[in-house]
Order: C-alpha cells, then sequence, then structure tokens
C-alpha cells in the first residue's frame, strides 16, 4: 500500500465525511498559552543558606570537635594496650566517656559520607554481643563488615571490654595482665580501635575533601538531594535511636511492655545513659534550630526554613516551629525527671521511662508528618509498600 | 480517481470510515496519513480523572476497551503472590506444582470466588513472561521464575522456625530460605520485570506491536487488535479505573508495578495515567506522533521506577535496623536487580544483572555474607548503566 494510495482514500473519506456532519469547533481561537513568569526561587536560595549553615557551622565543626576527642581517646586507648594499669584504665575510661558523649552530637547527621558508609552500624550498635566479642578474642580473627558485627564493635564494644569484664577495677586490669588470653584481648581493643578510626575518618575526610560544597549545592527537592536526605536521616535518628532506641525498646513502651533494662546505652558503665541521651536530644534541638556550634547563635537551619514556607498549624495559626519546639522543651523537661543511671531507671521508675517515649513519640509525629509535608519531603527509610 | 481494484480493496474500510465517519478539521492531525475507524477523540477531552474503560465507545456508543485479558493476566499475579503469602500468613507449606500451574494456568489451578474465572480465561502468565527475548532465553528466565516456586517451596517447610544464618525460617514475618534470601520477593519482584514490565514496555509497546491492525475489528469485538493491545497495558498495570487517583501521601493505592511507579518515580508518575489516555485516544485518531509520544513517556518512567527500587531497597538494606528489615529490603532489591534485564532502552540484559547479583550473593552465606562494600557495588553498577548520579 503506499502512502498515494492512501492520501486519496483519505481525501475521499474526508470529503465523504464533511457531508455527512461536521460539528466544527467554531473556530473561536484558543486562548494563547500565558507564558510563566520565572519566579525567583526563594525556597531553592533558602534551602542553600541553610545547608550552608548545618555544613559549615554545625556539621563541620561538630565532626572536627569529636575528633579531637576522638583522637584522645586512641591515644589513651594504645597507652592501655601498651601498659594495661590503673592508671592507663582511668585515663582509657575518661576519654571514652568524653568521646562517647560527643558522639551524640554527631550520630544525627546521616547523610553523605556517613549514609554511604552507614558510620552508626560501626560506632553505636547496642546492646553489645557480648559472647560474639568473646568468640571474635578467642580466634583472633573475624569480619567487621557483616552487620553480625556491628555489635561486637564500636563505643557499646569498648564500654563492655573496659568496664563490663569485672566487678572491680584489679578484676578488669587481670583480664589484660594476667589471663591465659590477655594478648589476644588486647590485640582486639586494638583491632577495634583501629576499626572506628578508620571508618570515622572515611567519613570525616570525605566531608573535608568536596563534600561540603557538594552537600551545599545539592538544593533540589527531590529524593536525591541535600534536604531530602537530612530530613530523612534526621528523623530516623531521632526516631530509631533517640526514642526507640534510649527509651522505646528498654522501657517496653515498643515491645508490649516487655522491659529489657539490659538494652539500655552504655549498660555497662550505666551512669551516662541519661547524659548521652539528652545530649543527643539537644544535638537534634540545636540542628533544628540551626544553632551554630561555633557561636551558639541561631542561623538558617530546618525552624528558618519552616517559617520562610509559612508552616502553620491551620486551626490556631501557630507556627509549627513554634509548636515542635515546645514539644522538644517538653521533652527536655521529662528528661531533667530522670536520674542518671536508665538502667535503674528501668528498673525503678519504669513509668517515667515510658512517658519519655510517649514524648518524643509526640516530636516524630510533628517531624515526621508535619514537618514533612510542609517541606514536600518524602520519607524514604520506610517502606511503603505493605509487602 | 481510485482503480476499480483499489476500490474493491479499500471497500470495507471506506464503508467503515464513512459509515463511523470523523469530523476531520484540516489542522488537527496533519501527520495522519490512515483514515479513521472512528470519530477522532480531541485530546483537550481527556483529563486526569478521565476514566480509562469508560471513556471511549463507538458511534453506537458502545465501549471500545476491554481489559478482560490484562486484568485477568494481573490477578494470575496477584493469586501467585496471595499463595506465597499464606506460607507466613497461615503457616502453609507451599506446593511448588501449585505455583507451576499458576504460571501456566493448567488444571485449574486458581481457586477463589475473585479467582474463579481465571481458570477458563484461556490466558497464562508464562507465555508472556520474559516473551520479548529469544525462544531460549525466554524458557530460561521461564525456568528461573519456576526455581524461585521451588525454594520457596522448600524454604516453607520452614515457617515456624526462627532463621539464622545457614538455616531457612521466619525473621520478623519474612520467610527466607538457608542463605537468607526472601523467595516470595524473588518471584514477585522477578515477576514485576519479567511479566510487567518486559511484556508491557518491550512487546505491547514495540513497535511491532503498535504496528498492529487499526483499521478492522477484531471478529466479533468492539476495537481493533491496535485498540486491544493498549488496553492490555492498561489492566496489567492497574485494576483501578484511574491509574493513580487512590494514591495518598502514604500509599500508592495501586500494586506491583504501578505501586512501585508511585514510591519510585514520583516525578513520571503523574504523566501515567495521561499518557495511558492520549495514547488511546491517539490509536483511535490514527494518530501515530502522538502514540509515540506517550510510549517515549510510559517506557523510561517504567525503567526508572525499577533501577530506582533496586537503588531504594539496597539503601534500605544499610538503614534496616535489624536482620528481618535488612533481609526484606535485599530480598525486595534482589527482585528488582534481576528485573533490570528488562529494562531495554537502558540496555539491561542477563548478563548486566546477573553480574550485580552474583557480586551481591559471592559469599555462600549469602544475605548474611552482606557489607556495605558489596550494596555500594551494586548500587554504582546500576546508577553508571541508568545515566543516574553517582
Amino acid at each position: 500500500m503506499t502512502h498515494f494510495r492512501w492520501k486519496q482514500i483519505g481525501f475521499a473519506c474526508a470529503f465523504v465525511g464533511a457531508l455527512w456532519a461536521c460539528g466544527g469547533s467554531g473556530g473561536s481561537d484558543s486562548p494563547a498559552p500565558t507564558t510563566p513568569t520565572t519566579p525567583t526561587d526563594q525556597a531553592g536560595s533558602d534551602r542553600k543558606a541553610m545547608l550552608t549553615n548545618m555544613a559549615d557551622n554545625i556539621i563541620l565543626p561538630s565532626y572536627a570537635n569529636f575528633k579531637t576527642k576522638f583522637d584522645l581517646m586512641l591515644a589513651k586507648s594504645n597507652a592501655f594496650t601498651a601498659k594495661p594499669d590503673k592508671a592507663t584504665l582511668t585515663d582509657f575510661r575518661q576519654a571514652w566517656v568524653d568521646t562517647y558523649v560527643d558522639w551524640q552530637k554527631i550520630e544525627l547527621f546521616d547523610v553523605g559520607p556517613a549514609e554511604q558508609y552507614t558510620l552508626r552500624n560501626f560506632m553505636n550498635i547496642y546492646p553489645a554481643n557480648t559472647a560474639g566479642i568473646e568468640e571474635y578474642i578467642a580466634s583472633g580473627t573475624g569480619t567487621f563488615e557483616v552487620p553480625a558485627s556491628y555489635p561486637k564493635q564500636g563505643f557499646p564494644a569498648l564500654d563492655y571490654l573496659i568496664n563490663g569484664l569485672g566487678t572491680t577495677d584489679d578484676a578488669i586490669l587481670a583480664r589484660y595482665t594476667t589471663a591465659a588470653d590477655a594478648a589476644k584481648r588486647i590485640a582486639y581493643l586494638n583491632r577495634l580501635t583501629t576499626q572506628m578510626n578508620s571508618v570515622f575518618n572515611t567519613v570525616y575526610s570525605a566531608w573535608n575533601t568536596g563534600y561540603r560544597d557538594t552537600f551545599i549545592n545539592c538544593t533540589a527537592l527531590n529524593a536525591g538531594c541535600s534536604t531530602s536526605k537530612l530530613v530523612n536521616g534526621y528523623v530516623l535518628n531521632y526516631e530509631r535511636f533517640i526514642r526507640s532506641g534510649k527509651f522505646g525498646i528498654p522501657s517496653g513502651a515498643m515491645t508490649n511492655g516487655a522491659i529489657s533494662a539490659e538494652t539500655v546505652e552504655a549498660f555497662y558503665k550505666k551512669n551516662i545513659s541519661l547524659t548521652l541521651a539528652k545530649t543527643a536530644h539537644q544535638a537534634s534541638v540545636d540542628f533544628f534550630n540551626g544553632k551554630s556550634v561555633k557561636t551558639g547563635e541561631q542561623g538558617p537551619g530546618f525552624r528558618t526554613y519552616l517559617n520562610s514556607l509559612g508552616a502553620k498549624d491551620s486551626s490556631t495559626g501557630t507556627l509549627l516551629t513554634d509548636i515542635i519546639n515546645k514539644q522538644f522543651d517538653a521533652v527536655s523537661q521529662q528528661l531533667n525527671t530522670l536520674k542518671p543511671n536508665l538502667y535503674e531507671e528501668v528498673k525503678t521508675n519504669n513509668t517515667a521511662m515510658v512517658q519519655t517515649f510517649t514524648q518524643m513519640q509526640k516530636i516524630i509525629r510533628m517531624l515526621k508528618v508535619d514537618m514533612t509535608t510542609a517541606m514536600s519531603i518524602t520519607i524514604t527509610y520506610t517502606d511503603n509498600d505493605g509487602d | 480517481m481510485l482503480k476499480s481494484t483499489s476500490i474493491v480493496r479499500f471497500a470495507p474500510i471506506l464503508f467503515s470510515v464513512v459509515f463511523f465517519t470523523a469530523c476531520k478539521n484540516g489542522d488537527e492531525n496533519p501527520t495522519t496519513i490512515h483514515p479513521q475507524l472512528r470519530k477522532s477523540v480531541e485530546y483537550t477531552k481527556l483529563t486526569d480523572t478521565t476514566t480509562y474503560a469508560n471513556f471511549f465507545v463507538d458511534e453506537a456508543g458502545a465501549k471500545t476497551v476491554d481489559l478482560t485479558t490484562g486484568a485477568t493476566r494481573l490477578l494470575m499475579f496477584r493469586a501467585i503472590n496471595t499463595y506465597n503469602g499464606t506460607a507466613v500468613g497461615t503457616g502453609a507449606t507451599l506446593d511448588a506444582a501449585v505455583l507451576k500451574n499458576m504460571f501456566t494456568n493448567t488444571g485449574s489451578p486458581f481457586s477463589g470466588t475473585a479467582n474463579t474465572g481465571l481458570n477458563t480465561s484461556g490466558v497464562q502468565l508464562r507465555s508472556v513472561t520474559a516473551s520479548s527475548l529469544s525462544a531460549a532465553d525466554a524458557e530460561k528466565e521461564r525456568q528461573t521464575i519456576e526455581a524461585g516456586f521451588t525454594a520457596i517451596s522448600t524454604a516453607s517447610k520452614s515457617v515456624s522456625a526462627v532463621a539464622a544464618e545457614g538455616k531457612a525460617g521466619k525473621l520478623g514475618t519474612y520467610l527466607v530460605d538457608e542463605k537468607g534470601i526472601e523467595q516470595g520477593q524473588i518471584i514477585q519482584k522477578g515477576l514485576i520485570g519479567a511479566f510487567q514490565l518486559d511484556y508491557i514496555s518491550n512487546v505491547l509497546l514495540s513497535d511491532k506491536n503498535l504496528s498492529a491492525d487499526n483499521l478492522t475489528l477484531v471478529s466479533g469485538k468492539k476495537y481493533t487488535a491496535l485498540e486491544q493491545n493498549w488496553d492490555e497495558i492498561y489492566g496489567i498495570l492497574t485494576a483501578n479505573p484511574i491509574y493513580g487517583s487512590k494514591a495518598t501521601a502514604t500509599s500508592s493505592g495501586e500494586s506491583f508495578l504501578g505501586s512501585y511507579i508511585w514510591e519510585y518515580n514520583k516525578e513520571d508518575f503523574p504523566k501515567i495515567h495521561p499518557a495511558l489516555l492520549k495514547g488511546r485516544a491517539a490509536i483511535v485518531n490514527n494518530d501515530m506522533t502522538v502514540l509515540k509520544e506517550q510510549v517515549a513517556i510510559l517506557r523510561p518512567a517504567m525503567e526508572k521506577a525499577i533501577a530506582s527500587a533496586a537503588l531504594g531497597y539496597l539503601g534500605k538494606w544499610k538503614t534496616g535496623a535489624t536482620d528481618a528489615a535488612r533481609a526484606h529490603a535485599i530480598g525486595e532489591g534482589l527482585g528488582f536487580i534481576y528485573s533490570l534485564r528488562y529494562a531495554k532502552l537502558n540496555k539491561g540484559d542477563a548478563a548486566f544483572s546477573d553480574a550485580i547479583l552474583a557480586g551481591l550473593l559471592s559469599s555462600p552465606n549469602g544475605f548474611w555474607g552482606l557489607t556495605n562494600a558489596k550494596i555500594d557495588a551494586a548500587a554504582t553498577a546500576i546508577k553508571a548503566k541508568f545515566n543516574m548520579p553517582l
């Protein structure tokens, strides 16, 4: 069939068709399309300002502060493994506490290199798997890369190794000096700190060799860019690792009331668990408000960005950021009612632990639903498909 | 004017055209060169809420859309998935023979009131699975799917056990095999690729199929072969009258491929229903230009959704805080990575998919030996292939 013939036929059809019936459109011109004016992308420039402030005044200085403490802890660890005695143990423990507290100020930056290299998995998965740690010590080997090894390393493993091996300092020191496997235990401690150092430095150096620019320049709102990743990582951290990890799981609030006090953070040291939780909570509050780690001044952050978007409670007209900060305050006050040892709190004052979880749950709803809706950001870390 | 032979040859068509004649404004479809069977559809009459099945009618007002064949296959896919779910749901031991019969629609394998019609539908999934490939390659892929049936059947025998490294059973609410692989996901996500993506994108939307007869009605039907070809796409993609209309902030309201376009290709998701409508209208209008424009929306959108889903689940392996969450994530991820072989626009093939799968499962303990490095290598390969930012 040639086109020529089809054209002939088409022509004939059109002719016949015209005779058949032709309801014309009346000849009215369709309205000329209006050229959309290019609006200045206020939200985009707000995001750029926010990301820049977060990178330069919060994330990078927080990483740097942590590194200072961390390097000191590594030095104290090396001093201890070179010569395990009461003095080196005491020094190591203090440095471990200081570094662990500072860790709470960087754990929330679950974006970029920390997300890619899953920094948290190698630093703070608890409770420590003590049986697994002992197996690794005995065998003198074992991978640190698979998920099953996460609770055999990081701060919780160090907690076990410097606080949990005996009821007295002498008993603990004996495990590093006179015990048959003392050399293997020392070797494991060295492996642990080497591993932590390696993973942290991978993240730290990526931030300081290019990622900072990638981060502040990826201002689009899609799931692959900084704001979405940052918000996802931030909310995930508060939900799973502050609310659930520190309170929901030990108190049984998330496990049908089945309490498990031994799953608190810093289980062997115990009396710093509240400090760790408070520090993590405050870091999230400060991050929300764009508070500079260097000056203590508030700058562009989630708070200013939400205000700029005009996010308000529709019924009362109250700014969403005021509502969120009020709830953050409520959590802070609740935390102030707790005693330093959360293990003991679970055992003797668990109602307050559950109340803390409940207050934090209110924050999660605000951050995960209200904040993300206002920002047009999708929570991607949950599974929505329901299969 | 016309030679008499031509008149004889085209008389039926001419008659039809005259009978159902369309009103053609000269400037409406300048590229149209074929006569039309039906009255032209004005594209501007299509809206985001136009119901696909009701909109397209013949001169007598009878619907020309028939979703039966596509919808039947989607129900078969759902039936397989539902049957697989009974292992965890009710502790059932799964029978691989039943699954194979569901795949080939042999021996009345479908039960339940919603599915009784499937047994006598005369269509099956297996014949259209991986059907863009050569006969030998298609057979290989079909056997891969069937190997999954055997694997899930074996795993289901351990459904009351708790899984561990080297041990099949349940992790949380997920049934995994002795290597920690959730075979139900391998099957489901594998069929999303081998059945839905391959059949829709590489067969029904192929140039060959899009040149199907559009001038005569299929005997005894109200549609042309090309119209039915397009309707099959709709029926396979969604069971909803308006694709995507049930989506909320947290749920797609769709299933299988249709839901993953929502979850992993938010940008293209709202374009799908309009493209399906416009493509169907273009077929009515015999407007190959506009038809091809819709194909150019649909095919890349589906491939992007599959690739993004693969990456998304690799990421969820990382963020998963429990073995159960990680196993479920990688089960979905492995299924989607398998399906990348059908992303032909992006030059996906079996070698590409299989190399990534081999890398991920290089340890004898499978899931239990996964590391960040293996996940990252897989993600990097996918991003490079699909031109996504690294």
